[in-house]
């Protein structure tokens, strides 16, 4: 037998080894170790350690004023939460504000002025010192008297927001804008209702009956937080609040809702007459009442809101708006009858009316307030109440606010856009067509280079949320006033600047307020502090102890300064101001009587069934909101400003495929599109969400929905003729 | 807050003398307005990095995720409501534990939750096909946040790293800090009150209800048993520990997957 090695012996434990080896964990170890190997590395961030503590603070990125908790290491926050129990927000926050601490560092921010060059359609920024923006925008102001200066305040009533009144009252040709609001009643309806300047309207929707309401998102992002999620909560049992949604979007308000009311777009004001026709016909409303506090109700003129409503009977409103006759005579009914015939009247809740304020036109919304009036929502518990405007916390003379959709065309010559989130998203051309012929100026002093800002000429970045002190006054239609503080809690780059530090910086440059100086912020704060306190009246929520107590046991106006600047809260206490019906001789058809026309045509107004229509759909601030995480893209739950939703009936009569590319083509220009078939989508019309494309965290896409969108000639924007051709 | 020591992102607890529970939850789509507050709360509170431009839909990571759905019907009888879907907590036959060939998940016997430990993970991704509620995801990047933002990072949470696959563990670092102050005050079990996923807690509707489904006097066990609580596809038999709730039979239907021909759902 020969002895030795043979090659066969080697292949054998070659192939033995490597059998054995697969029965051992070694192969299996090295290639989980290997796949270890190659994903941890040295640039995956570890968490910061140190000392955990709580602070309070109010968000101010956007007006709803809520409460905030700011988990910090040390003294970097590192989330944000909702303080429980807190009378604005009731312990939430939205998606945006829980998210706030991430804002100082968004690829979008700003940390020094900048320089916008625009050269064959492409943006560049380039920096430039502090000095030398200040000193553009002055030499801006001085070089000519032709044109108005101009401020854009998203947040209006704040104690910077006088500031800048004071500071242009001081200029010749100083104006103050104020954008259109989504919720509440604007300041010229308040005024025709409650006939005096110093009050405002808010809903009390928690002690509604029935909220008709037209387009307003009165579920998911109207006047509080704390108000609409408390309805959400509540809607349970057999008495519960009822919502009837009558909008041509499947809203998110529209989805929760009691009832969809799915109008053909434009004909809202035309449904509103034809609810007013039948309460009317019916004798649902108190017409004697009306009679006394109305100038024209029924006064045999001509001229009487009885005529106005008489031209709108179901019959033929239902045509046009798509609503059976039927279903408008239920509605008018639903909204008048109370549950169980023997209800008390100390029992009896009201209904009330409520409209997305931005998206309708003056008139538009005349005729829903007149709706309020016949329904006696007026000064009732459960229906439109008075509250006080909060005290001024500044004296001497101040620029009258100006809607934006007042300010005259090509009268602006050098435009400062405040930088605060109004929670109202308007097309771009709206503040365009007011700019003068040549080289007007555009200033932002947003901390960040999107939305509105992109615009800009000049950029000077004021310090980020949670880096800069704010106030927050009482939210756009919310049922009673308050007041509130945003205190910093991270210091702000030494290169951004304070809005009211440009402000001052301007002015004393310009000798506009010479021997009148702009106080500090903190100052203003102080006044306002002294004013409240000296009303004694209202409720303060001390955010560290979870408590609320009455104004009264407060001992100082420092001390309520104190729990202010710790993210407490002051509010007033129901029904602040005393009310009847409704203060004075109410004009159903505008001021004199004269808007019989004018109503006539803004009720009349339809587009007719020929053509599609693109409907732009704002969600509420938190989803449309320029600098919102990828992460909440993926959720389904922001519709990105390139997808067009249509109807599959729609779209397949057009040869659109879902998914496919699409243009929508209007009258302002082209927009390219995603199709996205969704049978929730009124057919023949066009939904596409407003906001920025969503590319990545750093969103700052150009290409917005409104810029296509035509304003009208009653400044609104919400339909537009449109016509959609794959790509 | 937790200690440093509980950093982790397993969901698995180390000790089981705790008290017996099965942590679940109870959400009223009903009563979800989309928000997504609970969305953007469960990234911050866990570290999920931004995703990259080139992510999609399905390599985004969010372990919670609301989807809209709608009964089928042609405009103007279609209704939708959105349905968050997290991480069902399988109690019977969880699939994803079943299928990991590493034990990187693995059901905690004292409460119920399903954790994921990222380190043993090898990325194979059985548990994301295994999984029938779509509930997992792969970190396919290096999570990277842009520049100072990883200043904001939770110190409670690890970021996980690029090839591991994760998913919801009902924020089982908060039920170690509840856990630590217990035992602190010298109490055996914690305060309900103290362990509350950062979803649930942001949720500005109360939309959400969490609890332990095994304690009989709790809000979400007389939740569980409504008439109007279901669980999605119970057919399965995983004995899922989230509860929905709708006072809308379609909503029902659909969850069971039984919708008819003429409802079929856009979502």
């Amino acid at each position: 037998m020969a002895k030795g090695i043979t090659r066969r012996d080697l292949l054998k434990l070659i192939g033995g080894s490597a059998v054995g080896l697969m029965l051992t964990p070694i192969p299996w170890k090295v290639l989980d170790e290997t796949a270890k190997w190659s994903q941890n590395w040295s640039w995956t961030p570890v968490p910061r350690n140190g000392k955990v503590n709580f602070k309070h603070t109010t968000c101010y990125l956007c007006p709803m004023s809520c409460g905030a908790r700011v988990r910090c290491v040390e003294d970097q926050p590192v989330s944000l939460m909702g303080i429980p129990n807190h009378p604005i927000s009731g312990g939430g926050l939205c998606a945006i504000g829980l998210g706030g601490h991430l804002l100082p560092y968004h690829p979008s921010r700003l940390l020094q002025p900048h320089r916008v060059a625009r050269e064959n359609g492409r943006i560049k920024i380039v920096p430039i010192s502090r000095e030398e923006s200040l000193s553009a925008v002055t030499e801006a102001i001085l070089s000519s008297k032709q044109g108005s200066i101009a401020i854009l305040d998203g947040q209006p009533k704040r104690a910077i927001s006088f500031a800048y009144r004071k500071f242009l009252a001081g200029l010749t040709n100083g104006v103050y804008i104020v954008p259109p609001i989504d919720a509440g009643v604007p300041a010229e309806l308040t005024l025709r209702v409650l006939g005096e300047r110093n009050l405002s309207i808010g809903f009390d929707m928690e002690n509604t009956r029935t909220i008709l309401s037209f387009g307003a998102p009165v579920l998911d992002g109207w006047g509080t937080l704390g108000q609409f999620s408390k309805i959400v909560r509540n809607r349970t049992g057999n008495n519960k609040l009822k919502v009837i949604q009558v909008e041509s979007i499947h809203s998110r308000t529209a989805q929760l809702a009691d009832q969809w009311v799915p109008v053909k777009p434009g004909t809202e004001a035309a449904f509103a007459l034809a609810i007013a026709n039948v309460l009317i016909n019916e004798k649902l409303c108190d017409a004697q009442k009306l009679r006394t506090h109305s100038t024209d109700f029924d006064n045999g003129s001509g001229h009487s809101f009885l005529d106005l409503a008489e031209k709108f009977s179901p019959a033929s409103v239902a045509e046009r708006s798509g609503i059976s006759e039927d279903k408008i005579v239920g509605i008018a009914r639903e909204l008048v009858s109370q549950p169980g015939a023997d209800a008390s009247p100390a029992r009896k809740k009201p209904s009330l009316v409520a409209f997305g304020g931005a998206t309708f036109s003056r008139d538009e919304q005349i005729i829903f307030m007149d709706l309020n009036i016949l329904l006696g929502a007026i000064g009732t518990k459960g229906g439109l109440i008075p509250r006080t405007e909060l005290p001024d916390p500044i004296g001497g003379r101040l620029t009258e606010e100006t809607p934006l959709t007042d300010v005259p065309d090509h009268s602006v010559r050098v435009l400062i856009l405040d930088g605060a989130e109004s929670g109202t998203l308007f097309p771009w051309q709206m503040l365009e067509q007011k700019f003068v012929p040549n080289s007007p100026v555009v200033v932002s002093l947003s901390p960040y280079f999107s939305g509105i800002a992109l615009h800009a000429d000049y950029l000077i970045p004021s310090p980020s949320y949670l880096e800069s002190c704010n106030d927050s006054p009482t939210p756009a239609g919310a049922p009673t006033a308050s007041y509130s503080i945003s205190t910093p809690i991270l210091p702000a780059p030494k290169t951004v600047v304070e809005p009211l530090d440009v402000i001052r910086r301007i002015s004393a440059a310009t000798h506009s307020n010479s021997g009148n100086e702009i106080q500090p912020l903190k100052e203003l704060f102080k006044n306002r502090i002294e004013k409240i306190f000296k009303q004694r009246r209202g409720f303060v929520f001390d955010a560290s102890t979870g408590e609320t107590v009455k104004l009264t046991t407060i001992y100082s106006s420092g001390q309520l300064m104190k729990i202010l600047s710790d993210g407490g809260c002051w509010y007033d206490k129901e029904f602040g101001v005393r009310s009847s019906e409704f203060g004075v001789l109410y004009s159903f058809l505008g001021r004199d009587n004269h808007g019989f026309e004018k109503l006539l045509a803004a009720a009349d107004h339809h587009l007719g069934d020929s053509g599609l229509v693109l409907l732009p759909y704002a969600a509420n601030v938190g989803q449309s909101h320029q600098l919102m995480t990828k992460v909440y893209r993926e959720s389904n739950l922001r519709e990105p400003g390139n997808e067009a939703s249509i109807n599959p009936e729609t779209a397949n009569k057009l040869e659109l495929i879902d998914g496919g590319s699409a243009v929508v083509k209007t009258g302002n220009g082209i927009s390219k599109v995603k199709v996205k078939f969704d049978r929730g989508i009124m057919p023949g019309a066009i939904q596409v969400a407003v906001g920025p494309i969503v590319t990545g965290y750093a969103e700052t896409g150009e290409q917005n929905i409104l810029e296509v969108c035509k304003i009208s000639n009653d400044s609104t924007w919400r339909i537009t003729k449109a016509e959609i051709f794959p790509a | 807050m937790a200690n440093y020591e509980s950093r982790n992102f397993s969901g698995i607890a180390e000790e089981t003398n705790y008290r017996k529970s099965r942590y679940g939850m109870v959400i009223d789509v009903d009563r979800c307005t989309g928000c997504g507050a609970c969305v953007v709360a469960c990234a911050v509170e866990n570290n999920v990095a931004p995703a990259p431009p080139a992510a999609t839909d399905r390599t985004g990571i969010t372990p919670i995720r609301v989807y809209k759905v709608d009964n089928g019907l042609p405009f103007p009888d279609i209704r939708s409501v959105f349905f968050p879907i997290t991480c069902q907590q399988c109690e019977h036959h969880t699939p994803c534990v079943s299928v990991c060939p590493q034990n990187a998940v693995a059901l905690d016997e004292s409460t119920g939750i399903v954790g994921q430990i990222p380190v043993r993970c090898l990325g194979c991704r059985y548990c994301i096909v295994a999984c029938p509620y779509h509930a997992r995801y792969f970190n396919w990047w290096d999570p990277t946040w842009p520049a100072g933002m990883e200043k904001t990072l939770n110190p409670d949470v690890s970021p996980r790293m690029r090839g591991v696959v994760e998913k919801c563990n009902f924020c089982f670092h908060r039920l170690q800090a509840a856990r630590s102050k217990a035992a602190i005050e010298g109490k055996k079990d914690i305060d309900p009150a103290d362990y509350v996923p950062a979803c649930v807690a942001a949720c500005p509707t109360q939309a959400m209800t969490f609890g332990d489904l095994l304690d009989e006097n709790s809000g979400i066990s007389r939740l569980a048993k409504n008439a109007n609580s279901f669980r999605l596809l119970e057919n399965l038999g995983t004995e899922p520990k989230i509860y929905y709730r709708s006072d809308q039979e379609w909503v029902k239907r659909l969850a069971e997957n039984d919708l008819t021909e003429k409802e079929k759902p856009n979502g």
